[in-house]
């Protein structure tokens, strides 16, 4: 050998000793397939699970139960957690850590004489956490008076677990319980909620109520990645920005899942690695559904698609101009051409929303008016404002959730009807989910697209939360004491029909005044291999990996 | 006695252009001679006429199409994903936008970030940083350079990325709090202008006036005119969208793409100041800016030339990707890093409208491929050693 | 060898110089930058009292260089670059990029010697068929590769490679996995998934080392020693081992600093387009969400790394070639 290349290579050796001595010692100790170790906890008897279900999936922004509010997120926590009740893939509600739903024919429901309710729990024998630790009614209790802790910064907690007495004072740090919740013995415990409120049992299947390890979370700072839950399955593995892996809790109390395995893959393309074989679902994107939806297509057999509780919408600040003023929202809004989008640009893929009330709703309606694509009412409205017209406006940014270097074509051709059609020329910002979700909650943005989907079926979930003048997640400041009004006299009717329709006018006045301005239903579309059997897509993030079945 | 002590710098002068002009037109000649360098300068030329030409020449047959100079904004909601046709050459996007329009946008975004960081960071910085180093020596020099050396030694996309990440608001602000301040119509914004357009009609009246015309007062004048050309260019830039993203780009792009020429005109330089007619005019008492402009600058122009046609190709690259990772231009302003990543970020969008990826791409891959073509082929005429 | 050894010393000693610099600037940017740090730090639900709490905590209060200096105490003594606030809130940065880091060194290392082996065979082979008509050829051929920029080259090898011959896996990482203590990380070297981001991120660089073999074997061949070598009748596959090869390669070292920034920078990309788990796609997802210290510690990071290899690139360098010394630093 030549000195010459003796120090090319010296320096090649010592860049990987520099940089990359680690791989090569690994890479020397650890070579085999099989090298996994399995540290995290421990695994899972052989019972009734089996196989491998493979899918694709986001990177979840936490997975600690309290704190989330993202569907994305949502969708592995209801599999790992669990709570008191839960709802079935049909939305329904169903005990959970419960033994039964509290109703007044059981006795599980009493309404006090000072108006309050007070709901009595029995827990099931025997429940344990993955890591068999065992839930006691104690255990209940120290879930919600974390999740209502103001050390936990849920932004969620005051709206679902604000109905129960003496959250409200320990979510401002003036008490370190609850009193609304006692525990009687070590199975029993009592919840008492300020007054009758139809939806509150609705409230107690959302992740906010769910139980966690209070040990686990006082020891251990990282135990959002190995989170110790009572769900239908445990989380194995989450390898940043690659997988996550859930694997079957054989012990679960509502029976064992059918599938051992599920693994969601973080990153790569949905429709090549379906193709591929690599995984068992797949989202279809708009760019493959016409050649998908061609009953020629091979893959046409295995294409499902069907309807979600979920709306997407434009959001104004009400708080901030120009959309302090209705009437500037409305000329926005009515400045959107809903049907030409969802033509040219979502191929008909999503319906065109008409009101915030989802079809499947009870209070939803057909006749709904939100403000029709008129572009010369909207021009009339705009100069009959207090701006005065398009050249009296500020800047205007409208802000949605995303990365990268353009923006989402739904939101691109809005603008551009509002440049077109208006006059107007609004900017556009872009932030990454978790920032983004921040900011809307702190008002930050004068407008942002966003999208919502229920957490129960229930017009509370939509209404009361994003348009009561007091609650914690109305996210665009919109206040209207009528609604207000309407909203609570909902909360508490008993009757379904005026509930209804006393939601029914709420919406009325809310889709005159723009907070919100609906844009698009959303609507699955899927490639599912015929060997996956019951793969349901709820309406809703329910937990539901334990009904599929694989065939072999 | 007078006269004959300011003719002879004058004469210096002339001796020390003659031997700097020749050398330019065979160098010109020389690099006309090379048929690759002729087809990069064809293809670079042809960009720049094309980006800078974009209102006039982007193609705009929607019919609602308004006559804006916005056209590559227009959407054709009935024409989308069109493949390329006669009517769209390029095809259409997802919104009916006519992609040769935005590929030609494109091209004038990626000339204004290249010529601003050019002007911003190669010319002011390095070429003043690089006489200054050179012609002073001792600690200015050390610390320019050491400087520079840091700058030099750092990979510079990510800390590209560090410095969008964390000023965009700031400088974002900032632009904004320009644009309220150099609002045309703001009394202090005219009356900076006339100032200046007084003091440059002075310099030229004085300069007639004075007999021995030395320069002094031209200079001053168009110093002047050039403040204000200046201040206009600031406020038209300004009063476009998106204006503080090309600020934060091309004032992060400069902080790196100095370095390079600034050290090759300091050793230039550090050659030059010991030459006979540099120490003839310091003798004659010629201060050190006038050495700098008028001995020293004409005769390193040459490897200014090469350095920047060396870093326009590698800026136009560092624009396109950091708008690539989305902390570069934004939306609407259409740049070619946000065109590619349309067309080639997803796997159904490059199978199934590969058009919404090639034609950038190519046009880019051409583009860049220019640029070293002739920063090759100019490095081959000019620098001796290489001929 | 006292030249040598004082120069050694010199860039041994200029390194933490820089590296403070850099860290630095880096910090203050972090620190000063953004307009609402606090606000982002604090969470979400926080009022002004925990956001004053969190100033005290950082320290946001003291000057800059108080800041600087307490975190660089931690850096330094306890290894710790504080916590992801955004993007796995309360992760410590280093669990975060650790894994992450050694992904990308995976295939960084192969590219780099896909990039030296194929590029020096190539250039010499070029240089070898000077003036026939595959030498305008290759140059350009060269120039051309050198000049497109990953995020041009890599969609269309997924258009070829994945999308249309379905040859190479569409996702993005994989492979034998090994624990590393935060988390396991998979080893791509043994797989097919090396293949793609190996491939882009080798080609500028392999383009220009065999320009720059080329150039060099070239200059080789006209030198007094090849020539005496070649009239002496020794067959031409000796003359090209024993004299032109060895000289020609020498100036080699000297880009090896350069591939890094092509490696580095195209990492970015590579790793986005393709959804690798590394840290280029670490960075882009931190400067997406604000989470500035993370990365002001992969910049840390990358710089560290960079400075270092520059520095055994350089010194490297004056072993083998003495004249070198007095280029690096006669100026003065």
């Amino acid at each position: 050998m030549n000195r010459a290349i003796l120090v090319i290579l010296g320096v090649m050796a010592a860049l990987v000793v520099g940089v990359g001595v680690i791989v090569v010692i690994l890479v020397a100790t650890g070579g085999d397939d099989d090298g996994t170790t399995q540290t995290q906890e421990t695994p899972a008897g052989d019972g009734g699970g089996e196989g491998e279900l493979r899918l694709i999936g986001g990177e979840p922004i936490s997975l600690d139960p309290h704190v989330i509010q993202d569907a994305g997120s949502a969708l592995y926590v209801v599999e790992i957690f669990g709570g008191l009740l839960t709802l079935d893939p049909n939305l329904e509600i169903q005990p959970d850590l419960a033994a039964e739903i509290p109703t007044e024919a059981n006795g599980g429901k009493v309404v006090n004489a000072d108006g309050t309710v007070t709901y009595t729990f029995r827990l099931r024998e025997g429940l344990l956490f993955h890591d068999r630790k065992p839930v006691f009614a104690e255990t209940v209790k120290a879930s919600f008076e974390r999740a209502a802790d103001p050390a936990t910064q849920s932004l969620v907690s005051e709206f679902f677990l604000g109905d129960i007495v003496g959250v409200t004072e320990k979510l401002r740090g003036q008490a370190n319980e609850i009193s609304g919740i006692e525990v009687i013995d070590e199975t029993t415990l009592t919840i008492t909620i300020e007054a009758d409120l139809p939806s509150f049992l609705f409230k107690l299947t959302y992740p906010t109520a769910f139980v966690i390890d209070p040990t686990q979370v006082e020891n251990d700072p990282n135990w959002t990645r190995r989170p110790n839950g009572t769900g239908p399955y445990e989380l194995k593995e989450w390898r940043f920005g690659e997988r996550i892996v859930l694997e079957a809790n054989e012990r679960y109390h509502l029976g064992a899942p059918n599938i051992k395995t599920v693994r969601y893959l973080l990153a790569g393309s949905s429709i090549t690695l379906y193709e591929a074989g690599d995984i068992d679902v797949a989202g279809v994107a708009l760019d493959d559904l016409e050649r998908i939806q061609d009953p020629a297509d091979a893959l046409n057999a295995e294409y499902h698609s069907g309807n979600r509780l979920s709306l997407d919408y434009l959001g104004f600040n009400t708080k901030s101009p120009p959309f302090d003023d209705p009437l500037v929202r409305k000329a926005f809004a009515m400045a959107i051409d809903k049907a030409q989008i969802a033509r040219a640009v979502y191929q008909d893929a999503i319906p065109v929303a008409n009101s915030i009330l989802m079809p499947g709703l009870s209070a939803y309606s057909e006749t709904a008016q939100p403000p029709a694509f008129d572009v010369e009412a909207a021009i009339e409205l705009l100069n009959q404002s207090s701006y005065g017209g398009a050249d009296g406006l500020p800047e205007i940014t409208l802000a949605e959730s995303g990365t990268g270097a353009t923006s989402g074509p739904g939101t691109t051709a809005i603008l551009e009807m509002w440049r077109i059609n208006l006059g107007v020329d609004v900017q556009i910002q872009q932030a990454e989910a978790a920032t983004f979700f921040q900011d809307v909650d702190q008002g930050r943005y004068q407008m942002f697209t966003l999208g919502w989907i229920m957490d129960y079926p229930d017009e509370e979930d939509i209404l009361n939360i994003h348009f009561d003048s007091d609650s914690p997640n109305n996210n665009t400041g919109y206040s209207n004491p009528d609604v207000d009004a309407l909203l609570r006299a909902a909360l508490t009717e008993s009757d379904p029909q005026t509930r209804t329709d006393l939601y029914r006018q709420a919406e009325d006045i809310i889709l005159d005044e723009v907070p919100w301005f609906p844009l698009f239903f959303d609507q699955f579309h899927a490639l599912i291999k015929p060997y996956v059997n019951n793969y349901l897509i709820p309406a809703s993030i329910v937990p539901r990996l334990r009904f599929i079945s694989l065939d072999e | 006695m007078g006269s004959a002590v300011v003719d002879i710098p004058g004469e210096a002068e002339e001796e020390a252009r003659q031997p700097s002009i020749s050398p330019w037109r065979a160098a010109l000649r020389r690099l006309l001679r090379k048929k690759i360098a002729v087809i990069a300068l064809l293809l670079i030329g042809a960009f720049y006429f094309v980006g800078l030409f974009a209102p006039l020449l982007a193609p705009c047959r929607l019919s609602f199409c308004p006559l804006s100079t916005q056209d590559y904004r227009s959407q054709d909601l009935d024409n989308t994903l069109l493949g390329p046709s006669l009517e769209h050459p390029f095809g259409t996007d997802r919104l009916g936008r006519d992609q040769l329009s935005r590929v030609i946008w494109s091209a004038r975004t990626t000339i204004i970030v290249t010529i601003a960081t050019v002007v911003a960071g190669s010319l002011l910085l390095s070429v003043g940083l690089g006489l200054l180093s050179g012609y002073m020596g001792g600690k200015v020099d050390t610390i320019i350079m050491r400087t520079g050396e840091a700058f030099g030694s750092l990979p510079a996309l990510p800390m590209l990325i560090l410095i969008n990440a964390t000023m965009r608001d700031r400088v974002r602000g900032w632009v904004d709090g320009f644009e309220r301040n150099l609002s045309t119509g703001d009394p202090a914004f005219i009356a900076v202008l006339g100032i200046l357009t007084l003091v440059a009609i002075i310099g030229i009246v004085a300069w007639l006036l004075e007999s021995r015309r030395n320069g002094g007062w031209i200079a001053l004048s168009v110093v002047a005119a050039f403040l204000i050309l200046a201040l206009w260019g600031l406020q038209a830039v300004f009063a476009t969208p998106g204006a503080s993203d090309y600020f934060l780009i091309f004032g992060a792009l400069s902080l790196f793409f100095w370095v390079g020429s600034a050290r090759v005109i300091r050793s230039q330089v550090l050659a030059l100041r010991e030459t006979e007619y540099v120490i003839a005019a310091r003798s004659m008492g010629a201060g050190t800016w006038r050495i700098l402009g008028s001995h020293l600058l004409p005769n390193v122009s040459p490897i200014i030339i090469v350095g920047v046609s060396a870093s326009l190709g590698a800026i136009a690259g560092s624009e396109i990707a950091l708008t690539f990772l989305g902390v570069g231009v934004h939306d609407p302003t259409p740049s070619f890093g946000a065109l590619i990543f349309d067309g080639g970020t997803s796997q159904p969008v490059i199978r199934n409208h590969p058009h919404l990826l090639i034609f950038p791409a190519v046009v880019v891959g051409m583009l860049i491929f220019s640029f070293n073509l002739l920063g090759d082929a100019l490095n081959d005429v000019l620098t001796p050693k290489a001929r | 060898m006292q030249g040598l050894l004082s120069y050694t010393i010199q860039r041994l000693l200029w390194a933490p110089v820089i590296l403070l610099f850099v860290s630095f600037f880096a910090f203050a940017l972090t620190r000063l930058g953004p307009v609402d740090s606090v606000d982002v730090l604090a969470g979400p639900r926080a009022d002004d009292e925990a956001k004053d709490r969190v100033r005290q905590e950082l320290h946001l209060d003291d000057s800059i260089f108080e800041q600087y200096g307490v975190y660089m105490k931690n850096l330094l003594i306890e290894g710790d670059f504080g916590e992801s606030v955004t993007i796995y809130r309360g992760v410590p940065v280093w669990d975060i990029i650790w894994p992450r880091m050694l992904v990308s060194v995976q295939f960084g290392i192969v590219a780099l010697f896909f990039a030296f082996s194929i590029g020096t065979l190539v250039g010499v082979f070029a240089a070898l068929r000077q003036g026939t008509w595959l030498d305008p050829l290759s140059i350009s051929s060269f120039l051309f590769f050198q000049s497109i920029p990953v995020l041009v080259s890599l969609p269309f090898l997924v258009l070829i490679f994945v999308v249309k011959l379905g040859w190479l896996p569409a996702v993005g990482w994989g492979g034998p996995e090994i624990d590393i203590g935060p988390q396991e990380i998979a080893l791509g070297i043994f797989s097919k998934h090396i293949i793609l981001p190996a491939l882009v991120l080798s080609l500028p660089g392999m383009a220009g080392v065999a320009r720059l073999v080329r150039a060099t074997t070239l200059s080789v061949l006209g030198e007094d020693y090849v020539r005496t070598a070649r009239a002496k009748g020794l067959p031409e596959l000796q003359v090209v081992r024993n004299h032109v090869v060895r000289n020609s390669l020498l100036p080699l070292v000297t880009v090896i600093g350069l591939s890094l920034t092509t490696l580095i920078e195209g990492a970015f990309f590579v790793e986005l387009i393709l959804g690798i788990p590394g840290i280029g796609q670490l960075g882009f997802q931190a400067a997406q969400s604000r989470d500035y210290d993370v990365i002001l510690a992969l910049v840390l990071v990358i710089a560290t790394a960079f400075i270092l290899i520059n520095i055994v690139t350089d010194i490297a360098y004056t072993f083998i070639d003495p004249r070198i010394r007095f280029g690096s630093q006669g100026n003065n």
